[in-house]
């Protein structure tokens, strides 16, 4: 199998992300110079550390205080409080000033220049230069780290300490803002690598004042934080066996607030008046279903298109997602919520007939066989979803068998990318960056689907879209071709996204200032307790 | 009874080799990669070279001899390697983690003997039908129920309805021994009722085994009452076989009761096994059950030994031999 120039392929994603994200937050003027003035700011207030947070996490806690590497999503939460960036997340999907205050771009959009706070110390009081930022970027830019943020800033082939307080980097290919990338960089301290997973040595509001991996995490405030006090006295991150013992711990008031809890508890959670479930602004999840585009029979694109057509939607959320969904209507990365989704796509309602007639044209008979691969415990809905489209694949005479395995080996059974695995159906949940072309980016920079991974195929002209979409300025043009994306998108389905749908988190009333972004991770850097 | 002794551990020693390697071939046949846990699953293609720099670094890439012998050779020095995924010491997890085991399995065991001893005994002595019902409808209860259904009508019953009992979490006794007392409670009777159960079948059939003994007629003839017979002559006879029974328990209760300990959100060895099979971390998973096999085959031989102490005629057999 040969593959496609994943350089070409990461470069072109990378550039796209810093292209939306320039015409979101106004693009660069003539002599270069990017404003921290555009940037909306979302600070800390100011207070007097007070109380402890007890935050929950079910099915897997924190295991590494890396945050290079990915591993379980539940570590996310962790990072904005440890490990500062250079650019921080807004609860909108933009970025604003954090440890670069800011920064300007050259005409060409090559080279940009980061100017850093100064007063900026690691909590074991060493200060933060441009030679950690230098060091880190080194550091994810490495593949044998194989960093999560590398896909983002593959295409920056030089970073320099100019001083100690201002960092250049050198692009391959125009970006229009590099620093909406790099608020996925964080700043770790690699000055003792021995101790990088299990020190948690960083410059955020927040240090490690213990830590028993997948079982507890307690932060303290970090008394060189640069920024505002922090608000908390202690945030105690517990790992709790499974969602059924979090969300009893949370409803006996023995957890402040919990993440990721079954739509399940939903109503339970509703109906106690001293909770409230937390949701984004922006949705830019979706639960969907991975098929290798690289083997047969879903190497054709009608027997794609057959299997949305064959996909209920609404019966899934309706039965699955008890409603705490949205219904994907055209088979789209981006949730309608997002304000570059194009409303003129056709629909892919689920049609049983026509679902027939694609898997005949694309030679899936009757009689054939598929597997559903889900995951066993964690994601009962996955398993609803299942057995919805075994009954309806039924009705037009494909058998699916629905496999559920434990994690690692339902990972380990079409992942890392490339791997083949004809006849499965994979259910997956995606959690995209905010931004829409990162939205539409998921399956140019390489979704388990495998697409871009044969040349030829229709993968070649949507990865020329994405790089015309690059050079873009013009946001009504930018728009234009995110419609052409979708479209592309829409007509090549290399995946099914079912519906979209966040996390679900939940906190008590007593907590204030907690967030959750568009890619359901929470954020609790302004997070306190009320009294 | 030299001879035995050194026979026994002879064979120890021999069985906790062979389950070395059955537990280190087993693990790596099990589907999962532990590269893929660690780093795949997201929506960013991770580099191949990312794997194949991260294998070497835990030593995968290596022939399976010779990750064995590796792993081996630092066990007998006493290294149990690091997680591979929070690359703490083996050493210091489990350090962190037995605390809670211990304590959940001494109070376990305290209660499940505190139980099925004097119940048994009692039954022995009193004699009375009603009584031995309730014991035979204990025991068929107490062995045929799962020990998580036990647990989850304790939790209904005492930490929801009469809301008396904490329901999960641990706390340490040294920390704060009365509330480290009531975690416990809920808990280790959940696992009491499944050790009291088997170990009172046993000691009640013991007892009417050896209640039947000439020696036993001969303590009667001479005027002892009941109870001093049971007391004295019968309960010391008939504990015996209940040894490895109790053998068994131990061994099993100190290498993890992973149910219960997930039922009450307590972590312990247990929760730490279920979590190191879930991330393929064969490092900490093939130390822990390792540690599991090596405590029940020396409960076993120390029980096996026991034996020898407290039963004359065994000694005499060996002497014989």
């Amino acid at each position: 199998m040969h593959r496609f120039s994943s350089r070409l392929k990461v470069a072109a994603f990378g550039v796209a992300v810093a292209a939306v994200a320039a015409v979101s937050l106004g693009m660069a003027s003539s002599d270069g110079v990017l404003g921290a003035a555009n940037a909306k700011a979302t600070q800390t207030v100011a207070c007097t550390p007070n109380g402890t947070l007890r935050y929950g996490l079910a099915g897997g806690g924190v295991t590494s205080l890396d945050p290079s590497v990915g591993g379980l999503a539940s570590r996310t939460v962790i990072m904005p409080l440890l490990f500062p960036a250079l650019t921080a997340l807004n609860p909108d999907g933009t970025v604003r000033p954090d440890l670069a205050t800011k920064w300007k771009v050259s005409p060409d959009g090559k080279t940009w220049w980061f100017y850093l706070r100064r007063d900026v110390k690691y909590a074991n009081g060493r200060p933060f230069t441009s030679a950690d930022v230098v060091a880190n970027i080194l550091h994810d830019l490495d593949p044998k780290t194989g960093a999560l943020v590398r896909t983002y800033i593959n295409d920056v082939r030089s970073v320099r300490a100019i001083t100690k307080y201002e960092v250049r980097f050198k692009t391959g290919s125009p970006r229009a803002n590099l620093a909406d990338a790099l608020y996925l960089a964080k700043m770790a301290d690699l000055s003792n690598m021995a101790t990088l997973a299990t020190s948690g040595n960083g410059t955020g509001p927040y240090k490690v004042a213990g830590y028993v991996p997948n079982q507890v995490l307690t932060l303290v405030p970090n008394p060189y934080y640069f920024g505002p006090k922090p608000c908390l006295k202690k945030i105690s991150i517990i790992s709790e066996p499974d969602t059924t013992s979090m969300v009893t711990a949370f409803t006996s008031n023995n957890l402040d607030m919990i993440w990721q809890f079954p739509v399940t508890a939903a109503s339970t959670i509703q109906s106690d008046k001293n909770a409230t479930i937390i949701v984004p602004k922006t949705v830019a999840t979706a639960h969907v279903l991975l098929v290798d585009t690289t083997s047969a029979p879903f190497d054709n694109v009608l027997a794609r298109q057959a299997l949305s057509y064959a996909i209920d939607r609404n019966a899934m959320v309706k039965a699955s997602f008890l409603g705490h969904a949205q219904a994907s209507v055209a088979n789209d990365p981006l949730s309608t919520t997002n304000p570059a989704y194009n409303k003129k796509l056709p629909a892919q309602t689920f049609n049983l007939a026509k679902a027939k007639q694609l898997f005949t044209q694309a030679g899936v008979k009757p009689g054939t066989s598929f597997t559903y691969w889900a995951q066993a415990g964690k994601r009962p809905e996955w398993i609803t979803n299942g057995e919805i489209l075994q009954q309806d694949l039924a009705k037009i005479g494909i058998t699916l068998n629905i496999v559920q395995a434990d994690p690692a080996t339902w990972l380990a059974r079409f992942d890392p990318h490339g791997k083949k695995y004809p006849g499965l159906i994979v259910a997956s949940f995606l959690s995209l960056q905010p931004n829409p072309l990162l939205g539409l980016g998921s399956a140019l920079n390489g979704c388990d689907c495998n697409w871009g991974n044969v040349p030829g195929t229709k993968y070649d002209q949507y990865n020329s879209l994405v790089l015309k979409a690059l050079g873009q300025s013009d946001p009504v043009k930018l728009q234009a071709s995110y419609d052409q994306l979708q479209v592309l998108f829409n007509q090549q389905a290399p995946y099914q996204v079912i519906a979209h749908q966040t996390n679900l988190s939940a906190a008590q009333k007593k907590v204030v200032g907690a967030w959750e972004d568009p890619s359901g991770n929470m954020h609790l850097e302004s997070a306190r307790l009320a009294h | 009874m030299a001879i035995y002794v050194l026979r026994r551990v002879v064979t120890s020693i021999g069985l906790l080799f062979l389950s070395s390697v059955l537990i280190f071939v087993v693990l790596r046949l099990i589907p999962g990669d532990p590269t893929i846990t660690k780093l795949g699953g997201g929506m960013t293609a991770v580099d191949p070279r990312a794997f194949q720099a991260l294998r070497h670094q835990l030593g995968l890439d290596r022939s399976l001899t010779h990750q064995y012998v590796h792993w081996i050779g630092g066990v007998l020095r006493g290294d149990f390697g690091q997680s591979y995924f929070s690359q703490f010491p083996v050493t210091t997890l489990i350090k962190e983690r037995a605390g809670s085991t211990l304590e959940l399995a001494a109070a376990a065991l305290f209660i499940g003997l505190l139980l099925s001893v004097p119940a048994a005994t009692i039954g022995a002595i009193w004699r009375n039908r009603y009584f031995d019902a309730v014991l035979s409808g204990f025991t068929a209860v107490g062995m045929s129920t799962p020990a998580f259904v036990n647990g989850l009508v304790l939790i209904v019953i005492f930490g929801v309805k009469l809301k008396l009992l904490p329901t999960q979490g641990y706390v340490s006794f040294q920390n704060h021994p009365l509330e480290s007392l009531k975690t416990v409670i809920l808990p280790a009777v959940t696992l009491a009722i499944a050790i009291a159960a088997p170990i009172m079948l046993i000691l009640r059939s013991s007892l009417a085994d050896v209640a039947s003994a000439p020696y036993i007629r001969t303590a009667q003839g001479k005027g002892l009452l009941r109870y001093q017979v049971v007391l004295r002559h019968v309960l010391p006879n008939a504990t015996i076989p209940a040894l490895t029974m109790i053998g068994v328990i131990i061994g099993s209760l100190l290498g993890g009761s992973v149910i219960v300990e997930y039922v009450f959100a307590r972590p312990g060895l247990g929760s730490l096994m279920v979590d190191a099979i879930y991330q393929r971390d064969y490092a900490v998973l093939q130390t822990l059950v390792l540690l599991a096999a090596g405590v029940f085959i020396i409960s076993s031989l120390l029980i096996d030994l026991l034996y020898g102490v407290l039963d004359p005629r065994l000694r005499v057999r060996g002497q014989e031999a």
